[in-house]
């Protein structure tokens, strides 16, 4: 059965779609008010999947079947849960701020706030990873000093930078 | 005396060592400016095809006629045919063997598709990458036996021909080698295993639909047919793995297709035998939609093919089609479809709208489908050439978009409920626009897909864009609430993150589509978004225009190689373009262009020198007069624009003043010849400049904005600006 349902989830694969097992990430490190913005763009046939396979309900996007206040708490859970920052303190406070779509992309905003002293940051991203062994979730990362990018993958769901 | 000149030659020679030391020899470079023209990367000019990008006085093409008797069995879902094949070898080479495409070979048992997937690594192939072999042993009851099985293959003189099967390519061995300029004709009876479309996630099969217990066909790649040959690539021979799709001869197609007699059929060509296949009511039906230019006719309704969901076969029909100079062939077939056309004219010329879905089509498909289909047909004629064939068809099929001459499978399915979200229809339209787009590229100008997935899908993505804009101009209700059609590619903005991704991730567009990550941007986006800001913001439409046209006109019904399309462009417009497709199609380079620095060089004495140079230099030359009434500028600015990007691209300014006056400039991509990463600009102005603003509409695909401000303005980035609108 597990594999038949992998197998329903199989996407659009033909002459004209543009389907491809990517998220792509935008992190703001912004020390002035020790803030690390993010803005996650997802597919939202697989972030369907994947919120659903979270929340073991079947949920539907675009247009949301759920009220604006059961989906933020569940996005904001899943978001927690699969993009972690690394804090040798107490876990960083996290404030989820809401979803667009575009298309078909839903954009997540989120934020760590009042950012404990460090001197490297350390996170892991596992979006989507628990539906498609193959995803890839590229982040580009935007400090004071310029920009970076990194590649998470099943294999390498953590990454580092240091200041 | 020695002493001094032993201690001189010592100090002399570590001299010269540690000098050596410091200096180094330089190594010197080849010609890496950015706009040097692209002799290196493309072929040379021939007599086959010329400098110009035309078909040389030496061009030829081959062509492959097919005569088919085909019987669909709706009980085993087998497909089985009986068919001729004419070859004519028009090249002035002998062909000792030819090759034909198996492609329903890549589902065999023993296909290797599967076994080159890099399961960590590949994004389409990874979800399938259990495999037949898998599939077979663990899920499926019975083993899916696919690819076709050959059950004759003989001359016209009744002799086998011998043959050797290499997964999805078939040689045969010629008795006689073909000569130039003649013709063989051979026979092949054959059967196969019509698969589960979706289950194989493949371009053609069939679809169960278990409420009614009935099937619906969309048959493509059916056949064993011709491969390419050609000056390019002699026999153009690749393997079908799944991602390169096809390369295939023009010629005439004779199909009759024997399906049980309440099925519905539609397909490439003019079907011959109307009045045998449809009954009264329909061909009434067929001449009134004949006269109807406005608004789609049903031929069959929802009704009818509700009630006919519950016949039983009687027998068995036979249709009869043929079509002039395609380069394919595909049909479907069931007995749930909806059938409604309309007639279009097409620059004085008619062209019927088709369309054909199930019912789990509706209600989206009745309201938009037809009248996308005669949308598109208008506006890719108005950029190419006239549709030249009678009719185009739009089958609904789920979760695929695929095209074939004169007919496509496409996506856009409402929920149970009949509900469609906005992503559903415009999905939907799209997908419609897209697929009836591919009858020009690439089936008629017919490129290699195998080779150069992008010629096809990025030149059609891009016309895509201009067909959508159209649509929605011409249908507002179906853009209710929009300023304008959601184009994807449009937008110069939203290539940007995958053009500024992980460069390991990345393939230049000029690559073969088997071996390039992320193809839906590689081979669609990228190109279509680079044609448009080619033809919006570097040639300006007019001569963008006139150039795609001539490049489509050049290559109806011919084969043109990347080469062709890029000599063209720049032939026919007088524009150099070989550092935009360098930039654009041969490296995986970004944009990035930005203000550096203003300064009023007037005020500051180290350039004061230039100022001073220019300005007496035309000072010498005036008369007393002009002298005396001359008009000195207040302000000589030096504006210093940097590149850290790679791709050079027309610099545009916007320039503003204390005055609170603007003035845009374009400085084209020429600027950067000389100096790649930064340029300065001398204004002589009498207002002062209190801004500097690079790319001001966002028309350039630059992937960091944060340079493009003078004084630097912080931008608020994409979460600020959410935050805000929360708030």
């Amino acid at each position: 059965m597990r594999f038949l349902f992998f197998l329903c989830l199989v996407p659009l694969f033909s002459a004209s779609t543009h389907k491809y097992y990517v998220s792509t990430t935008d992190m703001f490190f912004k020390p002035e008010q020790n803030q690390l913005q993010l803005v996650v763009r997802v597919f939202t046939d697989d972030y369907t999947a994947s919120l659903s396979r979270f929340t073991s309900s079947e949920i539907k996007l675009d247009p949301d079947q759920l009220s604006e206040t059961v989906l933020s708490k569940h996005m904001s859970a899943y978001f927690q849960q699969h993009f972690q920052l690394k804090s040798s303190a107490s876990p960083v406070p996290f404030s989820f701020v809401g979803w667009a779509y575009k298309q078909d992309q839903t954009i997540l905003y989120a934020s760590f706030d009042s950012l404990p002293k460090m001197t490297e940051l350390e996170w892991s991203n596992t979006f989507l990873m628990d539906v498609f062994s193959d995803q890839k979730n590229i982040v580009l990362l935007t400090t004071p000093k310029g920009k970076k990018s990194y590649l998470h993958t099943r294999d390498r769901i953590f990454a580092k930078f240091s200041f | 005396m020695k002493f001094n000149s032993i201690l001189t030659s010592v100090l002399t020679l570590s001299f010269i060592i540690a000098f050596a030391q410091e200096t180094t020899i330089p190594q010197g470079h080849t010609n890496q400016n950015k706009f040097r023209q692209l002799y290196n990367e493309l072929a040379t000019p021939n007599a086959y095809r010329t400098a110009s990008g035309a078909p040389g006085p030496a061009y030829y093409q081959q062509q492959a006629d097919y005569v088919m008797e085909l019987t669909l069995n709706d009980d085993t879902q087998e497909l089985f045919g009986d068919q001729t094949i004419t070859y004519t070898n028009n090249s002035p080479e002998t062909l000792s063997y030819l090759w034909l495409q198996l492609d329903q070979n890549v589902r065999a048992r023993d296909g290797q598709s599967f076994d080159r997937l890099d399961n960590g690594n590949d994004y389409y192939g990874t979800q399938r990458a259990v495999g037949p072999g898998f599939i077979n042993a663990y899920i499926l009851e019975e083993k899916f036996d696919g690819g076709f099985k050959i059950d004759l293959l003989q001359g016209t003189d009744g002799m086998d021909l011998p043959y050797t099967v290499h997964q999805t390519m078939m040689r045969i061995d010629l008795p006689t080698p073909l000569a130039s300029e003649t013709s063989i004709s051979f026979r092949l009876k054959w059967h196969y295993n019509i698969p589960n479309r979706q289950f194989w996630d493949a371009r053609s099969g069939y679809e169960y639909f278990k409420k009614d217990d009935n099937y619906a066909y969309f048959i493509a790649q059916f056949f064993p047919r011709m491969a390419v040959y050609n000056d390019v690539e002699g026999w153009q021979n690749q393997q079908f793995w799944g991602n390169g799709e096809f390369a295939l001869p023009f010629g005439d197609y004779d199909v009759k297709i024997t399906v049980p007699n309440d099925h519905i059929v539609e397909s490439t060509g003019v079907l011959e035998n109307r009045k045998a296949v449809y009954s009264s009511t329909m061909m009434k039906r067929f001449k009134e939609a004949k006269k109807s230019y406005d608004a789609p006719v049903f031929i069959v309704t929802q009704e009818e093919a509700e009630a006919n969901e519950k016949s039983t076969p009687t027998g068995t029909k036979t249709w009869h089609f043929t079509a002039k100079n395609v380069r394919d062939f595909a049909f479907a077939s069931s007995r749930k479809f909806i059938v409604d056309m309309m007639n279009v004219d097409v620059n004085g010329n008619d062209v019927m709208a088709v369309s054909v879905y199930p019912k789990e089509g509706n209600p989206l498909w009745e309201q938009w489908s037809t009248k996308t289909v005669a949308s598109a047909l208008k506006s890719y004629s108005r950029m190419t050439f006239d549709y030249p064939y009678h009719k185009a068809v739009s089958v609904h099929a789920d979760d695929v978009g695929m095209e074939y001459p004169m007919i496509c499978f496409n996506f856009g399915r409402p929920d149970e409920n009949g509900y469609y979200s906005d992503r559903t229809k415009f999905g939907m339209i799209g997908v419609i626009i897209h697929e009836v787009g591919h009858n020009f590229f690439p089936m008629i100008v017919n490129s290699d897909e195998r080779q150069w997935g992008w010629m096809d899908e990025g030149l059609n993505s891009f016309v895509q864009i201009i067909a959508e804009q159209d649509f929605g101009k011409s249908h507002p209700d179906a853009i209710a609430g929009m300023e304008h059609y959601p184009s994807d590619d449009m937008d110069p903005q939203n290539i940007v993150p995958y053009m500024s991704g992980d460069q390991d991730f990345i393939a230049p567009i000029m690559a073969n589509p088997e071996n390039v990550y992320q193809l839906g941007p590689n081979a669609y986006s990228k190109p279509a978004t680079a044609l448009n800001i080619l033809r919006e913001t570097v040639m300006g439409r007019e001569l963008f225009d006139h150039a795609f046209k001539t490049f489509s006109q050049r290559w109806m019904f011919k084969h043109p190689t990347p080469e062709d399309f890029f000599r063209t462009m720049e032939d026919a417009s007088a524009f150099d373009l070989d550092w935009f497709w360098r930039g654009w199609f041969f490296t995986t380079g970004v944009v990035d262009m930005g203000v550096a620095g203003v300064v009023d060089i007037k005020k500051f004495d180290d350039d004061m020198r230039y100022f001073s140079r220019y300005y007496t230099n035309s000072l010498r030359n005036l008369t007393p007069d002009d002298f005396n009434n001359r008009k000195e500028p207040k302000k000589f600015y030096k504006v210093t624009f940097e590149k850290p990007g790679g791709i050079p691209m027309p610099l545009i300014v916007e320039y503003s003043y204390a005055d609170g006056t603007k003035e845009r400039k374009t400085y084209p991509a020429q600027v950067w010849r000389k100096s790649d990463r930064e340029v300065s600009k001398y204004i002589a102005t009498d207002k002062e400049i209190v801004g500097v603003l690079v790319d001001p509409d966002n028309a350039t695909a630059d992937i960091n904005k944060d340079n493009n401000t003078w004084p630097k303005i912080l931008e608020e980035n994409d979460f600020e600006k959410f935050k805000k609108q929360q708030d």
